[in-house]
């Protein structure tokens, strides 16, 4: 049943994708361009027209796409056959479906990571109303502080086709994913001809690790062990390592090898009695696919290969002036995607005109600036709140103790440097090469020598900002360097770079081995709450608020971040009076506020807060979940809930057994 | 007054269909299946626009309709008066038929699942965008079941302005006249005699199972204090739940120990084992119970799919098109209908969506041994089109259905043999005869090797739903066995009418044997109560009470709002929601039972129906709130609620009379009888 459904809904999806890539070619020749350029632009458009008018359910839409979808691939389907459209398309379903496999294998939303925090940014944008929405974690504020242009386009999405937030979440990863892999076909293809060398590259980009993948075998040994729980634990960690190295995992090492070429931090090599070395992660395109999390950095790997694949394009003369223009585009669109990333962005831009200068040919400005003001004048009015509102976040110099050890940056970073030097000795396309080169050499050495300097601090002064820049240049330096590299002319170029990928790729290994050995008890429940309603009284309770007329709910607080608080309204699309503070507090600044209401909710959990009828009609509380974890508690505060809230709410039960009780508390007029 | 707005009801729905008929008929000059597949077409499309938008009040339609109908009618008149007149004749009398019965029988009561249908059928009947509200238990939607039938119910009495029960009772006749018309169609299809092909057709209408033939031999029809009409239902019960229910009633003679012998304690696989009750519905039965439940809808779709294969692989295809030359658009419409017949059956009656699809699946890998491939355009476009305007009810469907895998049967849930063979002889007899006629013909070559296999799979798996035990196949072989009884007989049965004098001789034996199951229909028809007769709202059951006759009228005036109903000991099947559903309003309580099924037990259903019984006997602390819980607007307090506890009606009086007023109907001393309204 499920299995039909979604069959049905990815068919439409793909289907209603075939047509605005129709549509988008007329103006973009090729075919990845087409279909990448065409999506954000539809959603962009209505990004800005939302800030004005929000327009509700949009269900009604699809039925009148699919249609023109259909009537365009039925009156085209000559031209389309010799035209290589459906390779295109091909490639496209190919990547789409090796991601939708891993949200099919592993579709939980749960609190590990940033998963929940994404489903609560999609849920944000999920009920149509005129942006910025109602701040679904902290109500009646509204979510105007955080870059979620991305999770604005998922909800689109789910507003399309119906979906409720978690197949939303899912299908949207898999789309936005999907959508990148294609651009870096496209632009390889222009660079690369044999078909093994460009396979090759993909393998790269799709699975690849960093420089210490084909190491973690060698420095760290894992006890052998047939529980199934360590097994999935030793996949998961060797996944992890080839990310994290630096300043979590390079602790752990544990053979001679290991020992030798990355010696632990001994108590005397300390610059001070409590240094604790950096954690300094990366988080590369490929990891994104594992880890699950509908995250900006993967809005800003569409862009990045986005502005790639166009500056491919324009290379190569398949597109117009055209090009230009929406090259300069993706500028404003990455600031509202994935503002970390912002700043490399431009500089990959400039490389660009820079180089297009050194060609004495340079880019047109008229349609540069067009293109670029274009869209900042559609991201303008997200702009407006989103710049008084965001934390600031200034650009400083690193520390010298915050340094990444040279040990470190040369196990992770070596293979990007090997394609850098082979860049700049390559001499088929020798200028753009260079450019390159040089373009993701100088980010790779500004991420070194300058960071953001966001709320974290200590061993994570710089976490924030190496996790969001070294995946960012790894993606482009890859695919950017790794295409011109091996279309080389040199057979010592390109022999050299395929045996720096291959050592690269072992990381496939460990990602195809996390996938099959780790358990998928969820397997096709892309609602994402499976785990959560496998319980009974849990699947009625969530079943019974997504029904119900809106209103915010209350959930109890059980931690700072990270915790089940919330989940209830979010799987079931309602506001919760209260999301998690201390991501409150970093998107936010300090805001006193969240922990008043913090105690304040835990106190009522307690039946300790006075006054607790008055202060949940003040808050407008219209649900308040009694879920599984209030229960056990000593002394039971049920009763004395009951009897405090009873006049104005209603107790409805799910599941009762003794003091045992789930349910939630109703609002009667 | 009641027969001529009947008459009329009847003349309206019958020219609209005759219009939908003749409107397709450019692109699908086959008259029933034009009928039909233009009213599904027609249902399916506003079941579509309704998921994004409630369309409420209808009845400015029908109207334009009926013009646009005649007009369409007139356009034809030359083919109506050559002989076109006789497809809508036989419509007309199939439709005569089935009204004679629900003329006879239209009572909607608490017996079988008619009020099951009847509160599908109202909450459709809101008009609201889909999915509505479940009429059974208000504060969630009716997104859980295959409903689409009852959607088209709901629909049909939405453009006619009437009432539910009136809806739903016009709607089975429209069903079964459809039914019987595309039988009879299907057996038009070959060069035989009129009264064989009757004969089929009844067989299939009013005929029964193997066990047909000697349910007056096996089963004691002697009992003492039964009645006619009581051993009729009793044999009429016996023809379709034999297996597992009835063979263990069987009086004791030579027959029943030779055909039946019981088991012993020591033959049994363990201690406890109970008989697995496995059930075979013919539509003679779902007649009898007056349901119009999803395999009904389902007999419709599978009728309509036999129609289109026997128009593209029968043996007269070149005299199609009622004697026009043949056409390939026709062929291609037919080729996008018999794919659309698979969503159609997901939303219809989900448990046989597999066979229907195995059906399509089969007749494609038969067109490419044939060397003739279907046309893919036109089977894409009819299988994909259905499937996009089911979409919006798939989206909530699939995600609060329950998830029932398919699983191998366990030897011990398998049906003995003996019992296999009672049941389903007169379609092994069919599949045997239709097998040596196989090199002949090689649509019967499809036929038979689909349905053998299909019939043999429904021995092999089941789909695991929450019974279990001796049910624990009861929902399969029920839906299953039916659909592939029905299959073979409509199948194969034309086939070996037109094959031969000898093949039709057999096929009629095995056809009069199993009609045989309408002499206790006959014998119903006659003895059974017909007190009802012609009250086609189907509520006369509950307004011979001239109490409930007023509290129905004032409740149906009323604004909308939630009606609480009294709930006895039964969980199910009891006449709780009757007079809330009648009105049109839905129910604070529905049937706790079906409710709980259907949405996976949940606990709360049941505390809530526990609940529902403390408020009736004045227990309830609380009352207020629950009420405002529940958003209940009206109380009833009917005949039922005073014999239960003729004390609580004060107790509730003095608990919740501060918030709603007592508006009595009747009043005898103490005891009254009424409802509460809230103040508003």
């Amino acid at each position: 049943m499920n299995l039909i459904y979604l069959s049905c809904t990815v068919l439409l999806l793909l289907l209603n994708l075939a047509g605005v890539t129709l549509i988008a070619q007329r103006w973009l020749p090729p075919f990845a361009l087409a279909r990448s350029i065409g999506i954000l632009l539809i959603c962009l458009v209505l990004f800005f027209i939302e800030h004005f008018i929000g327009l509700g359910r949009l269900t009604w839409l699809w039925p009148i796409a699919t249609l023109v979808s259909v009537t365009l691939l039925y009156r085209q389907r000559a031209q389309l056959a010799k035209s290589g459209f459906w390779w295109a398309e091909g490639v496209f379903y190919l990547a789409f479906f090796y991601v939708f496999a891993w949200r099919f294998a592993f579709p939980t939303i749960y609190p590990s990571s940033e998963r929940v925090t994404d489903l609560y940014f999609i849920a944000n944008y999920l009920d149509g109303s005129r942006l910025p929405p109602l701040d679904h974690w902290y109500p009646p504020h509204v979510f105007d502080f955080y870059y979620a242009f991305q999770h604005y386009a998922a909800a689109l999405m789910g507003r399309l086709f119906g979906l409720d937030p978690g197949h939303t979440y899912n299908i949207a990863f898999s789309l936005l994913m999907a959508l990148p892999i294609t651009l870096a076909w496209e632009f390889i293809g222009r660079y690369v001809q044999r078909l093994p060398a460009k396979w090759l590259l993909m393998l790269v980009l799709v699975s690849g690790g960093t420089g210490i993948s084909p190491l973690t075998h060698l420095i760290i040994h894992h006890q052998k062990t047939l529980a199934q729980d360590k097994i999935e634990a030793d996949a998961s960690e060797r996944v992890l390592t080839s990310q994290r190295f630096s300043g979590i995992l390079d602790q752990g090492v544990n053979t001679p090898l290991g020992e030798a070429l990355f010696p632990h931090l001994k108590p005397e090599d300390k610059p001070t009695p409590d240094f604790e070395p950096r954690e300094l992660q990366m988080e590369s395109f490929g990891y994104q696919i594992f880890l699950g999390d509908y995250h900006p950095p993967l809005g800003g790997y569409f862009l990045l290969l986005l502005a790639l694949a166009l500056i491919g394009a324009i290379e190569a003369q398949a597109v117009g002036r055209l090009g230009q223009a929406l090259l300069a585009a993706t500028i404003p669109v990455v600031l509202v995607t994935n503002t970390w990333v912002f700043p490399l962005h431009g500089i990959l831009i400039l490389g660009w005109i820079g180089y297009r200068y050194w060609r004495k040919n340079p880019p047109d400005w008229v349609w540069l600036v067009g293109g670029g003001v274009a869209a900042l004048a559609l991201v303008y009015p997200f702009l407006t709140d989103f710049a008084v509102n965001a934390q600031n976040t200034p650009i400083r110099f690193t520390a010298t103790i915050d340094h990444t050890p040279l040990s470190r940056f040369i196990a992770q970073h070596w293979p990007l440097l090997v394609l850098m030097v082979l860049a700049m000795i390559n001499p088929s396309t020798r200028k753009l090469s260079i450019a390159l080169a040089i373009t993701f050499g100088l980010i790779l050495l500004i991420s070194e020598f300058v960071y953001v300097d966001d709320p974290t601090g200590g061993k994570y002064e710089r976490a924030n900002t190496t996790m969001k820049w070294w995946g960012w240049v790894w993606c482009g330096g890859v695919v950017g360097l790794g295409a011109v590299c091996l279309g080389s002319s040199a057979r010592l170029v390109r022999w050299t770079t395929t045996v720096t990928l291959l050592l690269v790729s072992v990381y496939a290994y460990d990602v195809a081995r996390y996938y099959v050995v780790t358990g998928k008890g969820d397997l096709g429940h892309l609602s994402g709450h499976y785990w959560l309603t496998q319980d009974p009284a849990t699947r009625d309770l969530i079943h019974y608020l997504k029904d119900a007329p809106r209103g915010i709910v209350l959930e109890n607080e059980y931690g700072n971040a990270y915790t089940n608080t919330t989940l209830y309204a979010l799987f079931s699309g309602k506001p919760a009076l209260l999301g998690w503070p201390l991501h409150l507090l970093a998107w936010r600044g300090d805001v006193p506020d969240v922990w008043a209401l913090n105690t304040q909710i835990q106190s009522f959990y307690a039946g300790t807060l006075p006054d607790s009828l008055d202060w949940l009609l003040a808050n407008k509380v219209r649900y308040i979940v009694w879920s599984a974890a209030e229960n056990g508690k000593k002394p039971n505060p049920f009763d004395r809930l009951r009897q405090q809230i009873g006049s104005r709410y209603q107790w409805k039960e799910f599941y009762v057994a003794g003091d045992y009780r789930v349910g939630v508390w109703v609002r009667v007029p | 007054m009641g027969l001529i707005f009947l008459c009329f009801t009847a003349l309206l729905l019958l020219v609209n269909l005759a219009g939908v008929a003749l409107l397709l008929r450019p692109w699908l000059p086959y008259y029933p299946v034009a009928k039909v597949a233009g009213a599904l077409g027609f249902c399916l499309l506003l079941f579509f626009v309704e998921h994004f938008i409630g369309l409420g009040r209808l009845t400015w339609l029908w109207p334009l309709s009926s013009m646009l109908s005649l007009a369409v009618i007139y356009r034809w008149r030359a083919e109506l008066k050559t002989g076109l007149w006789r497809q809508e004749a036989v419509f007309m009398l199939m439709f005569a038929s089935a009204l004679f019965w629900k003329f006879s029988f239209p009572n909607i009561d608490a017996h079988a699942e008619q009020l099951t249908d009847l509160a599908f059928i109202t909450s459709y009947m809101s008009g609201v965008t889909l999915p509505p509200p479940d009429f059974w238990l208000p504060d969630q939607r009716l997104d859980f079941y295959y409903s689409f039938q009852q959607y088209d119910a709901a629909l049909l009495g939405r453009i006619l302005g009437l009432t539910t029960g009136y809806a739903m009772n016009m709607a089975t006749m429209v069903l079964l006249s459809m039914q019987a018309s595309l039988a009879w169609f299907v057996t038009g299809r070959i060069e035989a005699p009129r009264w064989p092909r009757v004969l089929l057709v009844y067989a299939i209408m009013l005929g029964g199972t193997g066990i047909a033939p000697f349910t007056h031999f096996i089963l004691d029809q002697s009992k003492p204090g039964s009645d006619p009409a009581f051993i009729a239902t009793t044999n009429i019960w016996a023809n379709v739940r034999f297996a597992g229910m009835f063979d263990a009633e069987l009086s004791k003679n030579k027959l029943t120990h030779t055909l039946f012998p019981q088991p012993s304690a020591a033959s049994l696989p363990s201690p406890d084992f109970q008989a697995r009750d496995l059930p075979l519905e013919t539509i003679s039965y779902s007649t009898f119970q007056g349901e119009y439940h999803a395999s009904q809808g389902g007999f419709l779709i599978l009728f309509l799919a036999l129609a289109c294969l026997s128009l593209l692989e029968g043996p007269r295809l070149e005299t199609a098109c009622d004697g026009a030359p043949e056409d390939h658009a026709a062929a291609r419409a037919l080729q996008a209908l018999l794919a659309a017949s698979v969503p159609l059956t997901f939303i219809t009656n989900t448990w046989v969506f597999p066979l229907q699809a195995a059906m399509l699946l089969s007749w494609v890998i038969y067109r490419y041994a044939r060397r003739a491939p279907p046309d893919w355009p036109a089977l894409l476009l009819g299988g994909f089109g259905a499937l996009a305007l089911t979409y919006p009810f798939i989206s909530y469907f699939a995600q609060q259905a329950l998830v029932a895998p398919i699983r191998w049967v366990t030897s011990v849930d398998h049906t003995p043999l003996n019992r296999f063979i009672a049941i389903h002889w007169p379609v092994l007899l069919l599949l045997g005869l239709g097998a040596l006629r196989m090199r002949r013909q090689r649509y019967a070559l499809l036929l038979v090797t689909l349905l053998a296999a299909l019939l043999l799979g429904s021995e092999l798996f089941y789909v695991d739903d929450t019974l279990g035990d001796k049910y624990n196949r009861f929902n399969s072989a029920l839906k299953w066995w039916s659909w592939i009884y029905l299959a073979i007989l409509l199948g194969i049965g034309p086939i070996l009418l037109g094959a031969g004098r000898v093949w039709r001789w057999m096929t009629v034996a095995v056809l009069l044997l199993v009609s045989s199951a309408s002499i206790d229909m006959a014998a119903y028809w006659y003895y059974g109560d017909k007190s009802a007769m012609g009250k086609i709202s189907g509520h006369y059951w509950l307004t011979q009470d001239q109490v409930d006759k007023q509290l129905l009228s004032w409740l149906t005036a009323a604004p909308n709002g939630v009606v609480l109903e009294g709930l006895g000991v039964e969980s199910a099947y009891t006449p709780t929601s009757a007079l809330a559903l009648f009105a049109g309003k839905p129910a604070a309580m529905g049937w706790p039972d079906h409710e709980g099924q259907w949405r996976g037990n949940p606990t709360f259903i049941y505390s809530n129906a526990e609940q529902a019984r403390a408020f009736y006997h004045g227990t309830l602390t609380n009352a207020l709130g629950w009420l405002d819980l529940n958003d209940v607007r009206y109380i009833v307090w009917v005949r039922r609620d005073e014999a239960r506890d003729p004390a609580a009606r004060p107790r509730i009086q003095a608990q919740i009379g501060s918030a709603y007023d007592w508006k009595p109907f009747w009043k005898n001393g103490d005891d009254e009888l009424g409802v509460w309204v809230r103040r508003d």
